[in-house]
């Protein structure tokens, strides 16, 4: 039963790298565009068989992604008395709460308005999904499966972010943050793991 | 006083450097009591960026002044490895703390514990 409970919660948080990788594989379909040699290069960078999604859907992906974590931060703050967890879940609350912070101020200097997109839809559903499992559990039984979820889902942010939302910015500054955050995104999936070891 | 002064022309010389993200020596001359005696120190630069410490390990005299400067995305902090014995609190994005260590430190950010880092004084 708490195995398939955190099954089905895995399953959940794993839409988003689900999707994101259905998005890749789509792409991957498309036959490759013929190119003269001397744009080679400049395709590389910028791959035309890259998922697209337009830098103001960006925006909102990596706000709604953000601010998931911190919601389930505070619930684990909420809920758990595991020191180890405690700790990962504050430390996940103020750096997600900084890069929500940052984004912000990315957008409105960039003048772009932030636009609801299928993939921050289904960032949500997953996420109301798992905080109805969360209410269930308590204890040793909850803290599992926050960690649990927390390793999954650095696991899908990173891949989005790298396989996706990276080759998809246009603004070359908002390309740059995104690439300045995998460094802290793959941080906190060290962070996740560890703590996931330790409470096992 | 001089802990001040030093402080002050270490955040001086900061300000007038470029955004160059290397680590950066730069001499700071103390000037010692009213005699004309001048005592040179160096201020040894310590980047916070990408989750790292840069350098993780560095060497330094007797009475060099470390300053870290976080040019990360997020909050950081510089404590003792692994007594917390001494911290720098939090050092936000784009500030700096200044410490003129006594003793060989190694050091750690509390909240991403992987951040580690080591100084040594030569003897």
């Amino acid at each position: 039963m708490k195995n398939n409970r955190i099954g089905n919660s895995l399953k959940a948080v794993l839409a988003f790298g689900v999707i994101a990788m259905s998005v890749i594989a789509c792409s991957e379909k498309q036959d490759a565009p013929v190119v003269e040699e001397e744009v080679v290069e400049e395709v590389a960078e910028t791959p035309v068989d890259a998922p697209q999604f337009n830098d103001a859907q960006i925006a909102h992906i990596v706000v709604i992604a953000d601010q998931i974590d911190v919601d389930y931060g505070k619930v684990a703050l909420e809920k758990s008395k595991n020191e180890e967890v405690i700790h990962f879940a504050q430390s996940m609350v103020s750096d997600h709460e900084q890069i929500i912070k940052s984004a912000t101020e990315l957008v409105e200097k960039l003048g772009v308005t932030p636009e609801d997109n299928d993939l921050s839809k289904s960032l949500l559903e997953g996420q109301q999904t798992i905080l109805e499992q969360f209410k269930g559990l308590e204890g040793a039984e909850f803290d599992k499966a926050y960690i649990d979820n927390e390793v999954a889902y650095h696991e899908a942010v990173i891949g989005a972010v790298k396989e996706i939302l990276i080759p998809s910015a246009q603004n070359q500054e908002l390309k740059q943050a995104l690439t300045d955050v995998m460094p802290l995104l793959e941080h906190h999936l060290e962070m996740a793991k560890m703590a996931q070891a330790k409470i096992q | 006083m001089k802990v001040w002064s030093l402080g002050l022309m270490a955040l001086w010389i900061l300000s007038c450097q470029s955004t160059d993200k290397e680590a950066v020596n730069t001499v700071v001359q103390e000037e010692m009591n009213s005699k004309s005696e001048v005592k040179t120190s160096t201020l040894d630069t310590i980047v916070i960026e990408g989750m790292q410490f840069k350098p993780a390990e560095m060497t330094i005299n007797p009475g060099d002044t470390l300053v870290w400067i976080n040019r990360d995305i997020v909050m950081h902090n510089v404590t003792d490895d692994p007594k917390e014995e001494w911290t720098s609190g939090d050092i936000a994005v784009g500030e700096t703390w200044l410490m003129v260590p006594t003793s060989d430190v190694e050091y750690f950010c509390t909240i991403h514990p992987t951040m580690k880092g080591k100084i040594k004084i030569t003897k």
